[in-house]
């Protein structure tokens, strides 16, 4: 069996309001390979950017380029305001 | 005309005169109505040496040129008056349906003044104006009221009414309508409860005049498209409400716990917005001519009631370091029963309980105190015990015991949900409004966290006091207009400039409406300095400026107001003092 990456790192993800229903969980752990991107997370989990356009890491807001590290905590949210 | 009446009542209740008067048509079009009709009113009418609860002070219920209109959300009224929590100018808006029927009884607004002898209630109908005794409904709470009322007038009439909390002059009550809506901060209930006027029922069907149907028919067309086509509008508000906000500002680590003494909440999951959708919501609710229904009726093991809203959840909740969803909600329907400010009424409870923990001074709660919430607010309500010098609000209540600094408000207005430590430019939004600490003058979590209409680097100072100044512009048109907030989260001031248009038959463009609302902001700051205000009173609380975030993702921040503030008076066109000044005045045509 062809092994194509490695994936050294865990990262936590938290969806939020509707995305719950539509991953059918609150919580999940990633394994995924150094400098996995958050566009190639989303990826992973079948999610489009339309889906989660809201995206924190360890609670600050990041973009799709950004780079994931060991432990980090994704906080996925669809659009979502209030007052 | 159309859009608006252009008529206004006036009720003197000390010599029981009702006039009917026609303002000026420029009136109109400079302030539009609601808050900037209400701020205008205010300033000419009501002086610096006028004392809130005196027969002096004026209440203003006013709708603007879209209430009862078929625009979305067009059933909102303000009442504008001096706060006798800030003694500040201070309006506060309401949805439900009050404001429609108020309108389509003819009357664009009412201007309330003197002080009854004994307890009143008005009837407005398209017969006319009725001023009636109220001995029997005076000691009721809001439903109480409202459904003796209708039971007398007709289960048409929409009610607006104070509970004990007003009629005890409690300086954190508020005014409801329609059961469970609330024109909910500043005091406003106990200026009411001064009047001795316990409720005004309304009720009309007259049409509102409209200029061009054919485009109204139009733009409202696209306005309700984008609401539908937004997510927040569409998606997350209608399935959540407002709760929907709790799990993204404690993960961004500015959902303030412990009187701010934490910037997150570790049973934030408890209380969130998901949590309430499984284990409370009975079913979504909508004001007049509102697609979004943001609202949410709900039900403990024990009560059914209304909410509780965002704000509320954090104020009755990790504000007082409880994290008890049902305990929230009860305490939540008890404040709308007596006719309470939430928001204060939780942030004063978390000034007293700081005020435990560190032995200045025992009331008897402290923080996660989730049993003891329905008594204290009882004790609020009717000035008994600890309870009556709460009713003060916290900054009193802190500065009785030479500790000020641990009242969480600006210029008397406890503070909302929101960490500014984490946030600067709502810090600079609290320090700056004229009605003290509040999230609605400018809501700077849009761009800040939310990303919209872009993303701007929440923990930087730079360009925080331009984005300020728009929205406090935008928002105060829309106040005047009136219109909810949560249409501004779908489409931009250029539908309101539309609309508008269609309605009154008045061109009127989005520039104008930023115009309009800049004036409405100086005329409330004008009226603040006559007050004896300063830029002295654009100021945080100590620990927001002087003591960093704990821990979270805000943790090492504090508040960088100077800067901001030197930003925001030079754009605003006034001197360094904060003070509007001649040319900026006669350019929007204030003096």
């Amino acid at each position: 069996m062809a092994i194509d990456r490695v994936d050294d790192m865990q990262v936590k993800v938290k969806f939020f309001a509707s995305l719950r229903k539509q991953m059918g969980q609150d919580t999940i752990l990633v394994s995924c390979p150094e400098d996995f991107t958050i566009s190639q997370l989303l990826e992973n989990q079948g999610l489009s950017r339309e889906d989660a356009p809201v995206i924190l890491v360890n609670g600050l807001r990041v973009d799709y380029a950004h780079k994931l590290s060991d432990g980090d905590v994704v906080s996925a949210f669809p659009l979502i305001g209030g007052g | 005309m159309n859009g608006w009446t252009g008529k206004i009542a006036r009720v003197n209740l000390s010599n029981k005169q009702i006039q009917i008067e026609e303002p000026a048509a420029e009136l109109y079009y400079q302030y539009l109505g609601g808050r900037g009709l209400g701020s205008r009113i205010l300033w000419d009418e009501v002086n610096e040496k006028v004392l809130p609860l005196s027969p002096e002070n004026k209440l203003i219920f006013m709708t603007g040129p879209l209430t009862g209109t078929r625009v979305p959300t067009a059933g909102r009224f303000a009442v504008t008056s001096k706060s006798p929590l800030t003694g500040t100018v201070f309006d506060s808006n309401s949805g439900g349906i009050w404001g429609a029927r108020l309108k389509k009884t003819g009357l664009d607004g009412l201007i309330i003044e003197g002080q009854a002898a004994q307890p009143v209630y008005i009837v407005i109908d398209e017969t006319g104006i009725v001023v009636k005794e109220a001995g029997r409904l005076w000691g009721l709470d809001v439903p109480e009221t409202t459904s003796a009322v209708q039971a007398v007038e007709g289960k048409g009439y929409s009610v607006a009414c104070i509970g004990p909390a007003g009629e005890n002059l409690v300086r954190i009550s508020c005014i409801m309508n329609d059961n469970t809506r609330a024109l909910g901060r500043g005091g406003l209930g106990a200026v009411m409860g001064s009047k001795k006027l316990k409720a005004i029922a309304v009720k009309g069907s007259k049409s509102v005049g409209i200029a061009d149907k054919e485009k109204l028919q139009f733009v409202l067309y696209e306005t309700n498209k984008w609401l539908k086509a937004s997510p927040v509008t569409s998606q997350g508000l209608p399935e959540f409400g407002t709760p929907v906000l709790v799990n993204l500002f404690n993960e961004s680590g500015i959902f303030p716990s412990y009187n701010f003494q934490e910037s997150q909440y570790d049973d934030a999951e408890n209380i969130s917005g998901e949590t309430m959708a499984e284990k409370l919501t009975v079913r979504k609710k909508g004001c007049y001519g509102c697609p979004i229904k943001c609202s949410r009726e709900t039900r403990t093991a024990r009560e059914t009631g209304a909410g509780p809203e965002y704000e509320s959840l954090w104020a009755l909740g990790p504000q007082c370091g409880i994290g008890d969803l049902e305990a929230i909600a009860e305490a939540n329907y008890l404040c709308n029963r007596l006719g309470l400010d939430t928001i204060s009424v939780g942030v004063t409870l978390g000034c007293a309980m700081e005020l435990a923990q560190r032995n200045i001074y025992d009331s008897g709660i402290n923080f996660g105190d989730a049993g003891k919430l329905l008594q204290i607010i009882n004790d609020i309500a009717y000035l008994r015990g600890a309870g009556a010098d709460m009713a003060e609000g916290s900054r009193s209540l802190a500065q009785k015991h030479g500790a000020e600094s641990l009242a969480m408000q600006v210029k008397g207005l406890e503070l909302p949900a929101y960490d500014p430590r984490g946030v600067q430019g709502m810090g600079l939004g609290f320090a700056t409004s004229n009605r003290g600490g509040c999230h609605l003058r400018a809501y700077m979590v849009g761009p800040e966290i939310l990303g919209v209409p872009k993303m701007v680097d929440r923990f930087s100072t730079h360009g925080k006091a331009g984005l300020t100044i728009f929205y406090q512009n935008v928002n105060a048109a829309m106040d005047a207009l009136i219109i909810c907030r949560f249409v501004g989260l779908a489409v931009s001031e250029e539908y309101f400039a539309r609309l508008l248009t269609a309605v009154t038959g008045i061109n009127y463009q989005p520039q104008d409406l930023h115009v309009i609302g800049e004036r409405i902001w100086n005329m409330e700051r004008l009226y603040n300095l006559r007050e004896g205000f300063s830029n002295r009173d654009d100021i945080l609380p100590d620990r927001l400026l002087t003591e960093p975030v704990k821990n979270g993702p805000s943790k090492g921040h504090v508040v960088h107001l100077e800067p901001m503030l030197e930003d925001y008076y030079r754009f605003r066109g006034w001197s360094k003092d904060g003070i509007p000044t001649e040319k900026k005045l006669a350019e929007l045509g204030v003096i």
